[in-house]
Protein backbone atom coordinates (compact mmCIF):
# COMPACT_ATOMS: atom_id res chain seq x y z
CA UNK A 1 0.00 0.00 0.00
CA UNK A 2 2.67 2.45 1.10
CA UNK A 3 4.93 1.36 -1.72
CA UNK A 4 2.12 2.02 -4.21
CA UNK A 5 1.56 5.45 -2.67
CA UNK A 6 5.24 6.28 -2.90
CA UNK A 7 5.41 5.26 -6.55
CA UNK A 8 2.27 7.30 -7.28
CA UNK A 9 3.80 10.31 -5.52
CA UNK A 10 6.99 10.03 -7.57
CA UNK A 11 4.94 9.87 -10.77
CA UNK A 12 2.91 12.93 -9.72
CA UNK A 13 6.05 14.92 -8.96
CA UNK A 14 7.62 13.95 -12.29
CA UNK A 15 4.42 14.78 -14.16
CA UNK A 16 4.21 18.15 -12.39
CA UNK A 17 7.81 18.86 -13.35
CA UNK A 18 7.22 18.00 -17.01
CA UNK A 19 4.05 20.08 -16.95
CA UNK A 20 5.87 23.03 -15.44
CA UNK A 21 8.89 22.82 -17.74
CA UNK A 22 6.55 22.49 -20.71
CA UNK A 23 5.17 25.95 -19.89
CA UNK A 24 1.69 24.74 -19.07
CA UNK A 25 1.51 26.55 -15.74
CA UNK A 26 -0.03 29.57 -17.45
CA UNK A 27 -2.92 27.37 -18.52
CA UNK A 28 -3.53 26.20 -14.96
CA UNK A 29 -3.35 29.78 -13.74
CA UNK A 30 -5.73 30.84 -16.48
CA UNK A 31 -8.11 28.03 -15.64
CA UNK A 32 -8.03 28.89 -11.94
CA UNK A 33 -8.69 32.51 -12.84
CA UNK A 34 -11.67 31.86 -15.08
CA UNK A 35 -13.03 29.55 -12.38
CA UNK A 36 -12.61 32.37 -9.86
CA UNK A 37 -14.53 34.68 -12.15
CA UNK A 38 -17.40 32.19 -12.16
CA UNK A 39 -17.23 31.94 -8.39
CA UNK A 40 -17.51 35.72 -7.95
CA UNK A 41 -21.00 35.45 -9.43
CA UNK A 42 -22.00 32.34 -7.47
CA UNK A 43 -20.76 33.87 -4.21
CA UNK A 44 -22.87 36.98 -4.71
CA UNK A 45 -25.95 34.87 -5.49
CA UNK A 46 -25.28 32.58 -2.53
CA UNK A 47 -24.91 35.48 -0.10
CA UNK A 48 -28.02 37.18 -1.44
CA UNK A 49 -30.04 33.98 -1.08
CA UNK A 50 -28.79 33.55 2.49
CA UNK A 51 -29.67 37.13 3.36
CA UNK A 52 -33.14 36.61 1.89
CA UNK A 53 -33.55 33.53 4.10
CA UNK A 54 -34.04 31.07 1.24
CA UNK A 55 -34.12 27.43 2.35
CA UNK A 56 -30.89 25.56 1.77
CA UNK A 57 -28.98 28.78 1.16
CA UNK A 58 -26.52 28.21 4.01
CA UNK A 59 -25.52 24.75 2.79
CA UNK A 60 -25.14 26.10 -0.74
CA UNK A 61 -22.93 28.95 0.42
CA UNK A 62 -20.74 26.67 2.51
CA UNK A 63 -20.37 24.26 -0.41
CA UNK A 64 -19.40 27.16 -2.64
CA UNK A 65 -16.85 28.34 -0.11
CA UNK A 66 -15.21 24.92 0.01
CA UNK A 67 -14.94 24.85 -3.78
CA UNK A 68 -13.69 28.46 -3.82
CA UNK A 69 -10.94 27.61 -1.33
CA UNK A 70 -9.95 24.55 -3.32
CA UNK A 71 -9.78 26.30 -6.69
CA UNK A 72 -7.99 29.27 -5.19
CA UNK A 73 -5.31 26.99 -3.78
CA UNK A 74 -4.73 25.43 -7.21
CA UNK A 75 -3.49 28.81 -8.47
CA UNK A 76 -0.03 30.06 -7.61
CA UNK A 77 0.56 30.70 -3.92
CA UNK A 78 3.33 30.56 -1.41
CA UNK A 79 1.79 28.14 1.08
CA UNK A 80 2.10 25.20 -1.28
CA UNK A 81 5.66 25.78 -2.34
CA UNK A 82 6.77 26.20 1.27
CA UNK A 83 5.12 22.98 2.46
CA UNK A 84 6.05 21.11 -0.71
CA UNK A 85 9.71 22.06 -0.45
CA UNK A 86 9.89 21.43 3.28
CA UNK A 87 8.23 18.02 2.89
CA UNK A 88 10.57 17.10 0.05
CA UNK A 89 13.65 18.07 2.01
CA UNK A 90 13.00 16.81 5.52
CA UNK A 91 12.52 13.62 7.43
CA UNK A 92 8.93 14.29 8.40
CA UNK A 93 6.08 11.82 8.84
CA UNK A 94 3.43 12.12 6.13
CA UNK A 95 0.62 12.58 8.62
CA UNK A 96 2.40 15.46 10.30
CA UNK A 97 2.75 17.25 6.94
CA UNK A 98 -0.94 16.64 6.26
CA UNK A 99 -1.66 18.08 9.71
CA UNK A 100 0.52 21.11 8.99
CA UNK A 101 -1.32 21.66 5.69
CA UNK A 102 -4.66 21.52 7.45
CA UNK A 103 -3.60 23.64 10.42
CA UNK A 104 -1.94 26.34 8.31
CA UNK A 105 -5.02 26.74 6.11
CA UNK A 106 -7.33 26.91 9.12
CA UNK A 107 -5.01 29.38 10.84
CA UNK A 108 -5.04 31.47 7.66
CA UNK A 109 -8.84 31.56 7.88
CA UNK A 110 -8.43 32.52 11.53
CA UNK A 111 -6.23 35.46 10.54
CA UNK A 112 -8.93 36.73 8.17
CA UNK A 113 -11.52 36.46 10.94
CA UNK A 114 -9.24 38.21 13.45
CA UNK A 115 -8.36 40.93 10.94
CA UNK A 116 -11.96 41.71 10.03
CA UNK A 117 -13.53 41.47 13.47
CA UNK A 118 -10.51 42.87 15.30
CA UNK A 119 -10.14 45.64 12.72
CA UNK A 120 -13.79 46.58 12.74
CA UNK A 121 -14.56 46.23 16.42
CA UNK A 122 -11.29 47.49 17.89
CA UNK A 123 -9.93 49.92 15.33
CA UNK A 124 -13.14 50.90 13.58
CA UNK A 125 -11.33 50.25 10.31
CA UNK A 126 -12.74 50.84 6.86
CA UNK A 127 -12.92 48.15 4.22
CA UNK A 128 -10.06 49.66 2.20
CA UNK A 129 -7.87 49.71 5.27
CA UNK A 130 -8.60 46.05 5.98
CA UNK A 131 -7.92 45.08 2.42
CA UNK A 132 -4.75 47.11 2.24
CA UNK A 133 -3.55 45.40 5.40
CA UNK A 134 -4.26 41.97 3.96
CA UNK A 135 -3.24 42.46 0.34
CA UNK A 136 -0.10 44.44 0.93
CA UNK A 137 1.35 44.43 4.43
CA UNK A 138 0.48 40.95 5.63
CA UNK A 139 1.34 39.48 2.25
CA UNK A 140 4.78 41.01 2.52
CA UNK A 141 5.17 39.93 6.15
CA UNK A 142 4.32 36.38 5.18
CA UNK A 143 6.88 36.35 2.36
CA UNK A 144 9.57 37.74 4.67
CA UNK A 145 8.79 35.04 7.24
CA UNK A 146 9.01 32.37 4.54
CA UNK A 147 12.32 33.74 3.25
CA UNK A 148 13.70 33.63 6.81
CA UNK A 149 12.59 30.02 7.19
CA UNK A 150 14.40 29.22 3.93
CA UNK A 151 17.55 30.93 5.16
CA UNK A 152 17.36 29.10 8.47
CA UNK A 153 16.89 25.72 6.76
CA UNK A 154 19.92 26.38 4.55
CA UNK A 155 22.04 27.29 7.58
CA UNK A 156 20.90 24.19 9.45
CA UNK A 157 21.66 21.90 6.51
CA UNK A 158 25.05 23.54 6.02
CA UNK A 159 25.94 22.92 9.65
CA UNK A 160 24.89 19.30 9.31
CA UNK A 161 27.03 18.82 6.21
CA UNK A 162 29.95 20.45 7.99
CA UNK A 163 29.61 18.11 10.97
CA UNK A 164 29.33 15.14 8.71
CA UNK A 165 32.47 16.12 6.84
CA UNK A 166 34.46 16.64 10.02
CA UNK A 167 33.21 13.59 11.91
CA UNK A 168 33.36 11.24 8.96
CA UNK A 169 30.40 9.44 7.48
CA UNK A 170 30.40 6.58 10.01
CA UNK A 171 29.21 8.59 13.00
CA UNK A 172 27.35 11.40 11.44
CA UNK A 173 24.16 10.14 9.83
CA UNK A 174 21.64 11.63 12.16
CA UNK A 175 19.50 8.53 12.12
CA UNK A 176 17.95 6.85 15.11
CA UNK A 177 21.00 6.13 17.23
CA UNK A 178 19.78 5.11 20.65
CA UNK A 179 22.01 4.97 23.66
CA UNK A 180 20.30 2.08 25.39
CA UNK A 181 23.18 1.06 27.62
CA UNK A 182 23.90 4.41 29.20
CA UNK A 183 21.42 4.12 32.04
CA UNK A 184 21.47 7.79 32.88
CA UNK A 185 20.82 10.91 30.88
CA UNK A 186 23.61 13.17 29.70
CA UNK A 187 21.17 15.57 28.17
CA UNK A 188 18.36 15.43 25.70
CA UNK A 189 18.34 12.26 23.63
CA UNK A 190 18.68 12.58 19.91
CA UNK A 191 15.05 11.69 19.25
CA UNK A 192 13.98 14.28 21.80
CA UNK A 193 16.02 16.91 20.01
CA UNK A 194 14.44 15.86 16.74
CA UNK A 195 10.97 15.95 18.24
CA UNK A 196 11.60 19.44 19.58
CA UNK A 197 12.94 20.55 16.23
CA UNK A 198 9.88 19.00 14.63
CA UNK A 199 7.47 20.99 16.76
CA UNK A 200 9.38 24.21 16.31
CA UNK A 201 9.42 23.72 12.54
CA UNK A 202 5.71 22.90 12.61
CA UNK A 203 4.90 26.12 14.44
CA UNK A 204 7.09 28.18 12.10
CA UNK A 205 5.56 26.70 8.95
CA UNK A 206 2.01 27.22 10.15
CA UNK A 207 2.77 30.73 11.37
CA UNK A 208 4.44 31.90 8.16
CA UNK A 209 1.50 30.76 6.04
CA UNK A 210 -1.18 31.95 8.45
CA UNK A 211 0.01 35.58 8.46
CA UNK A 212 -1.55 36.38 5.12
CA UNK A 213 -5.36 36.09 4.84
CA UNK A 214 -7.09 35.40 1.53
CA UNK A 215 -8.84 38.38 -0.05
CA UNK A 216 -11.90 36.30 -0.91
CA UNK A 217 -12.27 35.38 2.77
CA UNK A 218 -12.08 39.06 3.74
CA UNK A 219 -14.85 39.88 1.25
CA UNK A 220 -17.09 37.12 2.61
CA UNK A 221 -16.50 38.19 6.23
CA UNK A 222 -17.14 41.87 5.57
CA UNK A 223 -20.35 41.16 3.64
CA UNK A 224 -21.74 38.63 6.11
CA UNK A 225 -20.96 40.99 8.97
CA UNK A 226 -22.88 43.79 7.27
CA UNK A 227 -25.72 41.35 6.61
CA UNK A 228 -25.83 40.47 10.29
CA UNK A 229 -24.87 36.85 9.52
CA UNK A 230 -21.81 36.65 11.74
CA UNK A 231 -21.47 32.96 12.64
CA UNK A 232 -22.56 31.86 9.18
CA UNK A 233 -19.77 33.97 7.70
CA UNK A 234 -17.13 32.78 10.15
CA UNK A 235 -18.01 29.14 9.47
CA UNK A 236 -18.04 29.86 5.72
CA UNK A 237 -14.45 31.10 5.95
CA UNK A 238 -13.34 28.08 7.98
CA UNK A 239 -14.94 25.81 5.37
CA UNK A 240 -13.14 27.80 2.66
CA UNK A 241 -9.93 27.07 4.59
CA UNK A 242 -10.73 23.35 4.51
CA UNK A 243 -11.02 23.59 0.72
CA UNK A 244 -7.59 25.20 0.60
CA UNK A 245 -6.25 22.59 3.02
CA UNK A 246 -7.32 19.80 0.68
CA UNK A 247 -4.80 21.13 -1.85
CA UNK A 248 -1.94 22.16 0.46
CA UNK A 249 -2.12 18.91 2.45
CA UNK A 250 -2.03 16.86 -0.78
CA UNK A 251 0.98 18.79 -2.05
CA UNK A 252 2.77 18.34 1.28
CA UNK A 253 1.98 14.62 1.50
CA UNK A 254 3.01 14.03 -2.11
CA UNK A 255 6.33 15.75 -1.45
CA UNK A 256 7.07 13.58 1.60
CA UNK A 257 6.19 10.35 -0.19
CA UNK A 258 8.28 11.30 -3.20
CA UNK A 259 11.22 12.07 -0.94
CA UNK A 260 10.85 8.71 0.79
CA UNK A 261 10.83 7.02 -2.61
CA UNK A 262 13.94 8.86 -3.77
CA UNK A 263 15.67 8.18 -0.47
CA UNK A 264 14.86 4.47 -0.49
CA UNK A 265 16.44 4.31 -3.90
CA UNK A 266 19.52 6.22 -2.78
CA UNK A 267 19.79 3.96 0.26
CA UNK A 268 20.29 1.00 -2.00
CA UNK A 269 23.07 2.88 -3.71
CA UNK A 270 24.56 3.69 -0.30
CA UNK A 271 24.29 7.45 -0.72
CA UNK A 272 21.48 8.18 1.71
CA UNK A 273 23.59 9.82 4.42
CA UNK A 274 24.73 12.45 1.98
CA UNK A 275 21.46 12.84 0.22
CA UNK A 276 19.51 13.86 3.32
CA UNK A 277 21.32 17.08 4.23
CA UNK A 278 21.78 17.87 0.54
CA UNK A 279 18.02 17.68 0.04
CA UNK A 280 17.41 19.83 3.11
CA UNK A 281 19.85 22.35 1.71
CA UNK A 282 18.11 22.37 -1.67
CA UNK A 283 14.68 22.70 -0.06
CA UNK A 284 15.86 25.66 2.03
CA UNK A 285 17.48 27.33 -0.98
CA UNK A 286 14.36 26.84 -3.05
CA UNK A 287 12.11 28.33 -0.35
CA UNK A 288 14.48 31.27 0.12
CA UNK A 289 14.79 32.04 -3.58
CA UNK A 290 11.09 31.77 -4.40
CA UNK A 291 10.13 33.96 -1.43
CA UNK A 292 12.78 36.56 -2.29
CA UNK A 293 11.70 36.56 -5.90
CA UNK A 294 8.06 37.10 -4.96
CA UNK A 295 9.05 39.82 -2.51
CA UNK A 296 11.12 41.60 -5.12
CA UNK A 297 8.39 41.82 -7.68
CA UNK A 298 5.63 42.17 -5.17
CA UNK B 1 -25.69 50.67 9.26
CA UNK B 2 -22.05 49.86 9.65
CA UNK B 3 -18.71 51.38 10.42
CA UNK B 4 -17.46 49.96 7.17
CA UNK B 5 -19.74 51.83 4.86
CA UNK B 6 -17.31 54.55 4.04
CA UNK B 7 -17.54 55.60 0.44
CA UNK B 8 -14.88 54.14 -1.74
CA UNK B 9 -14.70 53.66 -5.44
CA UNK B 10 -12.95 50.95 -7.34
CA UNK B 11 -10.40 53.42 -8.62
CA UNK B 12 -9.85 54.80 -5.13
CA UNK B 13 -9.12 51.36 -3.88
CA UNK B 14 -6.75 50.57 -6.69
CA UNK B 15 -5.00 53.82 -5.97
CA UNK B 16 -4.72 52.92 -2.30
CA UNK B 17 -3.19 49.57 -3.07
CA UNK B 18 -0.98 51.10 -5.72
CA UNK B 19 0.21 53.99 -3.58
CA UNK B 20 1.28 51.55 -0.91
CA UNK B 21 3.60 49.97 -3.45
CA UNK B 22 4.89 53.27 -4.68
CA UNK B 23 5.40 54.49 -1.13
CA UNK B 24 7.55 51.52 -0.31
CA UNK B 25 9.50 51.78 -3.56
CA UNK B 26 8.10 48.64 -5.09
CA UNK B 27 6.55 48.12 -8.45
CA UNK B 28 3.16 46.59 -9.08
CA UNK B 29 2.06 43.29 -7.50
CA UNK B 30 2.90 41.35 -10.60
CA UNK B 31 2.09 37.89 -9.38
CA UNK B 32 -0.98 38.93 -7.46
CA UNK B 33 -4.08 37.48 -8.99
CA UNK B 34 -7.00 39.72 -9.86
CA UNK B 35 -9.71 40.37 -7.31
CA UNK B 36 -12.02 42.41 -9.52
CA UNK B 37 -13.36 41.21 -12.86
CA UNK B 38 -14.69 43.75 -15.31
CA UNK B 39 -16.31 43.28 -18.71
CA UNK B 40 -15.47 46.22 -20.96
CA UNK B 41 -17.36 47.41 -24.02
CA UNK B 42 -16.03 50.08 -26.34
CA UNK B 43 -17.61 52.56 -28.70
CA UNK B 44 -15.33 54.56 -30.95
CA UNK B 45 -16.66 58.00 -31.82
CA UNK B 46 -15.66 59.98 -34.91
CA UNK B 47 -16.35 63.69 -35.40
CA UNK B 48 -18.21 65.23 -38.34
CA UNK B 49 -14.98 65.42 -40.34
CA UNK B 50 -14.38 61.70 -39.85
CA UNK B 51 -11.46 62.13 -37.43
CA UNK B 52 -11.31 59.95 -34.28
CA UNK B 53 -12.77 62.04 -31.48
CA UNK B 54 -13.09 59.80 -28.43
CA UNK B 55 -14.15 56.53 -26.85
CA UNK B 56 -17.17 55.55 -24.79
CA UNK B 57 -15.97 52.93 -22.32
CA UNK B 58 -18.47 50.70 -20.51
CA UNK B 59 -17.53 48.69 -17.48
CA UNK B 60 -19.63 46.01 -15.82
CA UNK B 61 -18.27 44.76 -12.52
CA UNK B 62 -18.52 41.16 -11.34
CA UNK B 63 -21.44 40.51 -8.97
CA UNK B 64 -19.29 39.80 -5.88
CA UNK B 65 -17.29 43.00 -6.12
CA UNK B 66 -20.47 44.89 -7.13
CA UNK B 67 -22.16 43.70 -3.95
CA UNK B 68 -19.19 44.81 -1.86
CA UNK B 69 -18.95 48.25 -3.49
CA UNK B 70 -22.69 48.94 -3.27
CA UNK B 71 -22.53 47.93 0.37
CA UNK B 72 -19.49 50.21 0.89
CA UNK B 73 -21.61 53.06 -0.46
CA UNK B 74 -24.35 52.22 2.04
CA UNK B 75 -26.82 51.42 -0.74
CA UNK B 76 -29.17 48.43 -1.09
CA UNK B 77 -29.03 47.66 2.66
CA UNK B 78 -31.23 44.59 2.18
CA UNK B 79 -28.91 43.10 -0.44
CA UNK B 80 -31.67 42.61 -2.99
CA UNK B 81 -29.48 43.33 -6.00
CA UNK B 82 -31.61 46.31 -6.99
CA UNK B 83 -31.61 49.94 -5.88
CA UNK B 84 -34.32 52.58 -5.62
CA UNK B 85 -34.46 55.66 -7.83
CA UNK B 86 -33.23 57.80 -4.93
CA UNK B 87 -30.28 55.47 -4.40
CA UNK B 88 -29.50 55.59 -8.10
CA UNK B 89 -28.62 59.26 -7.83
CA UNK B 90 -26.27 58.48 -4.94
CA UNK B 91 -24.54 55.98 -7.17
CA UNK B 92 -23.83 58.57 -9.87
CA UNK B 93 -20.15 58.70 -10.77
CA UNK B 94 -19.16 56.10 -8.17
CA UNK B 95 -16.06 55.14 -10.16
CA UNK B 96 -15.42 58.45 -11.88
CA UNK B 97 -13.64 60.28 -9.12
CA UNK B 98 -10.18 59.64 -10.52
CA UNK B 99 -7.12 60.78 -8.68
CA UNK B 100 -4.09 62.10 -10.45
CA UNK B 101 -2.08 58.92 -10.83
CA UNK B 102 -4.98 56.74 -11.92
CA UNK B 103 -4.64 56.25 -15.62
CA UNK B 104 -8.09 54.86 -16.42
CA UNK B 105 -7.00 51.46 -17.78
CA UNK B 106 -7.81 52.29 -21.42
CA UNK B 107 -4.61 52.44 -23.44
CA UNK B 108 -4.47 53.76 -27.00
CA UNK B 109 -1.36 53.31 -29.14
CA UNK B 110 -0.40 53.83 -32.76
CA UNK B 111 2.84 52.36 -34.14
CA UNK B 112 4.03 51.83 -30.58
CA UNK B 113 3.40 55.41 -29.43
CA UNK B 114 0.97 55.95 -26.57
CA UNK B 115 -1.77 58.46 -27.33
CA UNK B 116 -3.17 60.53 -24.48
CA UNK B 117 -6.85 60.66 -23.57
CA UNK B 118 -8.74 63.18 -21.48
CA UNK B 119 -10.28 62.15 -18.17
CA UNK B 120 -13.98 61.22 -18.16
CA UNK B 121 -16.09 63.97 -19.74
CA UNK B 122 -19.54 62.39 -19.40
CA UNK B 123 -20.69 59.33 -17.52
CA UNK B 124 -23.59 57.17 -16.42
CA UNK B 125 -23.85 54.60 -13.63
CA UNK B 126 -26.33 51.90 -12.73
CA UNK B 127 -26.87 48.88 -10.50
CA UNK B 128 -29.20 46.25 -11.91
CA UNK B 129 -29.68 42.61 -11.15
CA UNK B 130 -26.75 42.60 -8.73
CA UNK B 131 -24.26 44.11 -11.15
CA UNK B 132 -22.68 47.56 -11.19
CA UNK B 133 -22.37 49.28 -14.54
CA UNK B 134 -20.73 52.47 -15.58
CA UNK B 135 -20.06 54.13 -18.87
CA UNK B 136 -17.81 57.10 -19.54
CA UNK B 137 -16.62 59.19 -22.49
CA UNK B 138 -13.00 60.18 -22.99
CA UNK B 139 -11.69 62.31 -25.85
CA UNK B 140 -8.38 61.96 -27.60
CA UNK B 141 -5.78 64.54 -26.66
CA UNK B 142 -3.50 63.00 -29.29
CA UNK B 143 -5.65 61.86 -32.19
CA UNK B 144 -4.59 58.75 -34.07
CA UNK B 145 -4.36 58.85 -37.87
CA UNK B 146 -7.53 56.97 -38.74
CA UNK B 147 -6.20 55.31 -41.88
CA UNK B 148 -3.27 53.64 -40.14
CA UNK B 149 -3.84 50.82 -37.68
CA UNK B 150 -4.28 51.92 -34.07
CA UNK B 151 -4.84 49.87 -30.98
CA UNK B 152 -7.15 50.28 -28.02
CA UNK B 153 -6.25 47.95 -25.15
CA UNK B 154 -8.03 47.64 -21.82
CA UNK B 155 -5.97 46.52 -18.85
CA UNK B 156 -4.90 47.33 -15.33
CA UNK B 157 -1.07 47.39 -15.29
CA UNK B 158 -1.11 46.13 -11.71
CA UNK B 159 -3.41 43.26 -12.71
CA UNK B 160 -5.56 43.87 -9.66
CA UNK B 161 -8.55 44.15 -11.98
CA UNK B 162 -8.94 41.68 -14.82
CA UNK B 163 -10.63 43.18 -17.88
CA UNK B 164 -12.22 41.36 -20.78
CA UNK B 165 -13.53 43.06 -23.92
CA UNK B 166 -17.07 42.01 -24.71
CA UNK B 167 -18.25 42.02 -28.31
CA UNK B 168 -16.85 44.04 -31.18
CA UNK B 169 -16.66 47.78 -30.56
CA UNK B 170 -19.35 49.95 -32.03
CA UNK B 171 -18.19 52.66 -34.38
CA UNK B 172 -20.22 55.82 -34.67
CA UNK B 173 -19.67 58.66 -37.12
CA UNK B 174 -18.04 56.59 -39.86
CA UNK B 175 -18.90 53.42 -41.71
CA UNK B 176 -15.64 52.59 -43.47
CA UNK B 177 -13.67 51.38 -40.43
CA UNK B 178 -12.97 47.88 -39.20
CA UNK B 179 -12.42 46.85 -35.60
CA UNK B 180 -10.93 43.47 -34.72
CA UNK B 181 -10.72 42.16 -31.17
CA UNK B 182 -7.63 40.15 -30.27
CA UNK B 183 -7.58 37.85 -27.33
CA UNK B 184 -4.33 37.52 -25.48
CA UNK B 185 -2.06 34.65 -26.47
CA UNK B 186 -1.51 33.20 -23.02
CA UNK B 187 1.46 31.01 -23.87
CA UNK B 188 3.18 33.82 -25.72
CA UNK B 189 2.46 36.30 -22.94
CA UNK B 190 3.82 33.91 -20.33
CA UNK B 191 6.94 33.20 -22.38
CA UNK B 192 7.43 36.90 -23.05
CA UNK B 193 7.19 37.72 -19.38
CA UNK B 194 9.71 35.02 -18.52
CA UNK B 195 12.10 36.20 -21.22
CA UNK B 196 11.81 39.79 -20.01
CA UNK B 197 12.56 38.74 -16.45
CA UNK B 198 15.53 36.62 -17.54
CA UNK B 199 16.91 39.55 -19.46
CA UNK B 200 16.65 41.85 -16.45
CA UNK B 201 18.33 39.22 -14.30
CA UNK B 202 21.06 38.53 -16.85
CA UNK B 203 21.95 42.18 -17.31
CA UNK B 204 21.91 42.77 -13.57
CA UNK B 205 19.18 45.34 -14.05
CA UNK B 206 16.99 46.68 -11.32
CA UNK B 207 14.11 44.26 -10.95
CA UNK B 208 11.84 46.81 -9.41
CA UNK B 209 12.48 49.64 -11.82
CA UNK B 210 12.55 47.52 -14.95
CA UNK B 211 9.72 45.14 -14.22
CA UNK B 212 7.60 44.78 -17.33
CA UNK B 213 4.00 45.88 -16.93
CA UNK B 214 2.39 42.44 -16.91
CA UNK B 215 -1.10 43.78 -17.45
CA UNK B 216 -0.27 44.74 -21.02
CA UNK B 217 1.00 41.28 -21.90
CA UNK B 218 -2.21 39.65 -20.78
CA UNK B 219 -4.52 42.32 -22.21
CA UNK B 220 -7.19 42.08 -24.82
CA UNK B 221 -6.98 44.66 -27.51
CA UNK B 222 -8.91 46.09 -30.41
CA UNK B 223 -7.13 46.96 -33.66
CA UNK B 224 -8.81 49.66 -35.71
CA UNK B 225 -8.27 50.97 -39.20
CA UNK B 226 -10.37 53.13 -41.49
CA UNK B 227 -10.29 53.58 -45.25
CA UNK B 228 -7.86 56.21 -46.54
CA UNK B 229 -9.59 59.37 -47.73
Amino acid sequence: MRRALIITALIIVLAALVFWLGGSMERVTLWAQSAQRGFQEQMALGLRALRAGEPGALATLWGLCFAYGFVHAVGPGHGKFLLGAYGAGHDVPVMRMVGIGLASSLAQGGTAIALVYGGVLVFNASREALQLAGDVWLERASLIAIALIGLWLVARAARKILWQTMAGPAVAPAGHVHCDSCGHRHGPELHEVQALRGWRDTALLIGAIAIRPCTGALFVLILTWRMGLVWQGILAVLIMALGTAAVTASVAATAVLAREGALGWADRLGRASWLMPAMEMLAGLFILLVALNMLKIF
Amino acid sequence: MSNLSICVTASDMRRLILSAFIASGHSAPALAHPHIFVDAELEIVFDSEGAPEGIWISWSYDPFFSMLLVSDLGLDPDFTGEITEAERSDLDGFDMNWIEDYHGDTHVTQSGTALALTGPLEWESDYRDGQLFSRHLRHFIDRPAADEEWIVAVYDPTYYTSYGIIGTPRITGRSDCTARVFEPDWDAAGAQLEAALDEILATGGDFEADFPAVGALFAEEVRLICAAP
